[in-house]
């Protein structure tokens, strides 16, 4: 459905993609992520033709959309992170002005709209001015404009920020509801745990280049064997981070105070055989805590470039 | 859902008609624009009557200021209410956050700027309508029959579409509503005036270049260089269109009884050039079809600025920089 090839695009000096390749199927939820900055809405309005990029291909349903033109926009619906309503429009004028918009007029575009507000849970909101709707409430109506025209693949960039959480879980509702009806989502969001939930698949981009772009399984993996270790001690922690050092399990041990935090990959016997080895060398531990990693925390780590990957995440594209 | 189909409507003019007519802004501009010229036209009959009074003239010479005052004061109006209106047409729609919505939907460009247009011409068409009464009454005491009054009108409204046109265009090029409103009414005060005095440096550099030749060469014939075809600038002065279109309707008997043989003459460009243009023949087409001509002009560089703004707006013609970027060595 979406294939994006070596994008490029520099605002002045700053390099906002470097080469992005990126493919999305027929009907897949797909997460976009990345930190503030890291190009995903950049990539979002090149792919609905208000950017033009310097280099590169953005291919929809075999169209180039770097061409724009009538063909493509009518097969993307675009709901940006920050927009406005138009003042002295109900919620139904507004709809009908964007079905108007694609030629859609008259009993049609009455019809389309109507069944529009109803799959937003909006019916009962039709008449009511759009400036005096609420955040969450003005996201579903732009979400209800994107699918004016039927769109095959929608962009949505950053739908929940700043909604609260009942707004929010509406909104996840209706984009399972769309995923079911065969569309093509594209989301972008920080909150990764949702997006876990809800999309098929990911892609996480970091200073314009894709560092990871498979199924949701596949990232979960990269968590298997990332573990910290905090360990404490009465005393002699030098001498501990000495041995400590010397442990083939041990990654990046760092003392601070009486503390000792430190990457661990191996197995629960390697790190009874640590513990052992610290107290017969007379070193006073008084604590060893194991820590998993946290989803967050795996996706810094590989938009980081840190994401070390194990034999289990082979079928994922990670790119170094 | 359907699928699209073939756009006959412009749904951006129906939408900001839509909302223009919820909004009190439009009666209250009625009101205003009526206002004022009722106060103009009641100044012009209290001044006509103290001078039949004092010098007991005929009235016949004096009634058509009745109707050219009103004239003058709604082609003022217009000047500061169309940049007001025009340029704030795509800047509003960016400040409010809603233009990249609009240029994702399949309207191209063209459309939505042309229909940005329309509603402001439609908003003008309005207030010139309004005023139809007030001038209808100007029309009777000046002896103007109704065709010369619509014609007149008519004119009004193509200056009103090109000083539009201007503000949709600076609109799209500046980011701020503020700003593209300042710069439309310099953009106007720039055509009414300096189109003018470009006119005359024109004259007076080679009135003085040929002044010169004469002392020296005592040759005092038709000149080699004229500084003839530059009145032809004047064409994309709005002011002088109605001027002419005026002069025209009104007669020359009324200018020769005032005399008001200046640049700026409200007798119509024939007899400014036959002041200014000495050497330019009045019988040229484009001389006794002044009016028509320079509307013509106003309407083509209207287009020419709608395209142009049109092709500004577009995402996807947007220039590409071709530079070095700093950290392109590091990444590449």
């Amino acid at each position: 459905m979406l294939e994006i090839k070596d994008l490029k695009k520099n605002y002045g000096y700053f390099r906002a993609l470097n080469g992005l390749t990126l493919t999305v199927g027929d009907g897949e939820l797909f997460g976009f992520v990345g930190a503030n900055g890291a190009g995903k809405t950049t990539t979002m309005k090149i792919c609905v033709g208000l950017l033009k990029a310097d280099s590169g291909q953005v291919i929809i349903d075999g169209v180039n959309t770097l061409d724009g033109g009538r063909k493509m926009r009518n097969k993307v619906g675009y709901v940006p992170d920050f927009f406005g309503v138009y003042e002295n429009l109900t919620a139904m004028e507004y709809l009908t002005f964007f079905a108007g918009t694609y030629g859609i007029w008259g009993t049609k575009s009455n019809s389309l709209c109507e069944g529009l507000l109803e799959l937003v849970n909006l019916s009962d909101k039709k008449d009511t001015q759009v400036d005096s709707l609420s955040r969450g409430m003005k996201q579903r109506l732009c979400l209800a404009r994107a699918l004016v025209h039927n769109p095959e693949i929608l962009f949505l960039d950053e739908p929940a920020s700043g909604l609260d959480p009942k707004a929010r879980f509406e909104l996840k509702e209706i984009l399972k509801n769309l995923s079911g009806m065969g569309k093509t989502i594209i989301i972008s969001s920080h909150i990764l745990p949702e997006l876990i939930e809800m999309c098929s698949t990911l892609g996480i981009i970091s200073h314009g280049e894709m560092k990871f772009n498979g199924s949701v399984e596949d990232a979960m993996l990269l968590s298997k064997g990332k573990v910290s270790v905090e360990a404490t001690f009465a005393g002699e922690t030098e001498k501990a981070l000495l041995l400590l050092k010397e442990s083939p399990f041990v990654t990046s041990p760092e003392a601070v105070g009486n503390k000792i935090t430190l990457g661990f990959n191996g197995t629960d016997d390697d790190a009874a055989g640590i513990i052992k080895n610290l107290v017969m060398h007379d070193i006073p531990l008084t604590g060893f805590t194991k820590k998993n990693e946290n989803v967050e925390n795996i996706f810094i780590n590989i938009m980081e470039g840190n994401e070390g990957g194990t034999a289990e995440n082979a079928d994922a594209n990670v790119q170094p | 859902m359907q699928m699209p189909t073939f756009n006959l409507k412009n749904a951006v003019l129906v939408k900001d008609m839509q909302v223009r007519a919820k909004r009190s802004n439009l009666p209250a501009l009625l009101f205003i624009v009526n206002m004022v010229l009722s106060l103009v036209a009641t100044i012009i009959m209290i001044v006509i009557n103290a001078r039949l009074v004092t010098y007991s003239n005929n009235s016949n010479d004096h009634l058509p200021w009745f109707f050219i005052g009103c004239i003058i004061a709604e082609s003022a109006l217009i000047c500061l209410v169309i940049p007001i209106i025009s340029s704030t047409t795509i800047a509003s729609e960016r400040e409010h956050q809603t233009l990249d919505v609009l240029l994702t939907t399949s309207m191209s460009p063209f459309d939505i700027v042309l229909g940005k247009y329309l509603s402001c011409i439609a908003y003008v068409a309005i207030m010139l309508l309004s005023t139809v009464p007030a001038l209808s009454i100007a029309s009777i005491y000046g002896s103007i029959n109704f065709f010369q009054m619509f014609s007149i009108l008519l004119v009004m409204m193509v200056m009103a579409m090109f000083l539009a046109a201007f503000g949709v265009h600076y609109s799209v090029s500046l980011k701020k509503s503020n700003h593209a409103v300042v710069m439309s009414f310099v953009m106007t005060g720039v055509l009414l005036g300096s189109t003018i005095i470009l006119v005359m440096i024109a004259y007076g550099i080679i009135n003085a270049i040929e002044a010169s030749f004469e002392l020296k060469y005592g040759y005092t014939g038709t000149p080699y260089v004229t500084p003839d075809p530059s009145i032809f600038l004047l064409y994309v002065n709005p002011m002088c269109t109605i001027f002419d279109a005026v002069g025209r309707i009104v007669g020359f008997k009324f200018v020769d009884d005032y005399s008001l043989h200046t640049t700026m003459s409200i007798t119509g460009m024939k007899t400014v050039i036959a002041e200014v243009c000495p050497h330019l023949s009045l019988d040229n087409i484009f001389v006794r079809f002044w009016t028509l001509f320079s509307c013509i002009t106003q309407l083509v560089l209207s287009w020419l600025l709608l395209k142009s703004a049109a092709r500004r707006l577009d995402p996807s013609r947007a220039k590409i920089r071709h530079r070095r970027t700093k950290n392109a060595g590091k990444q590449s």
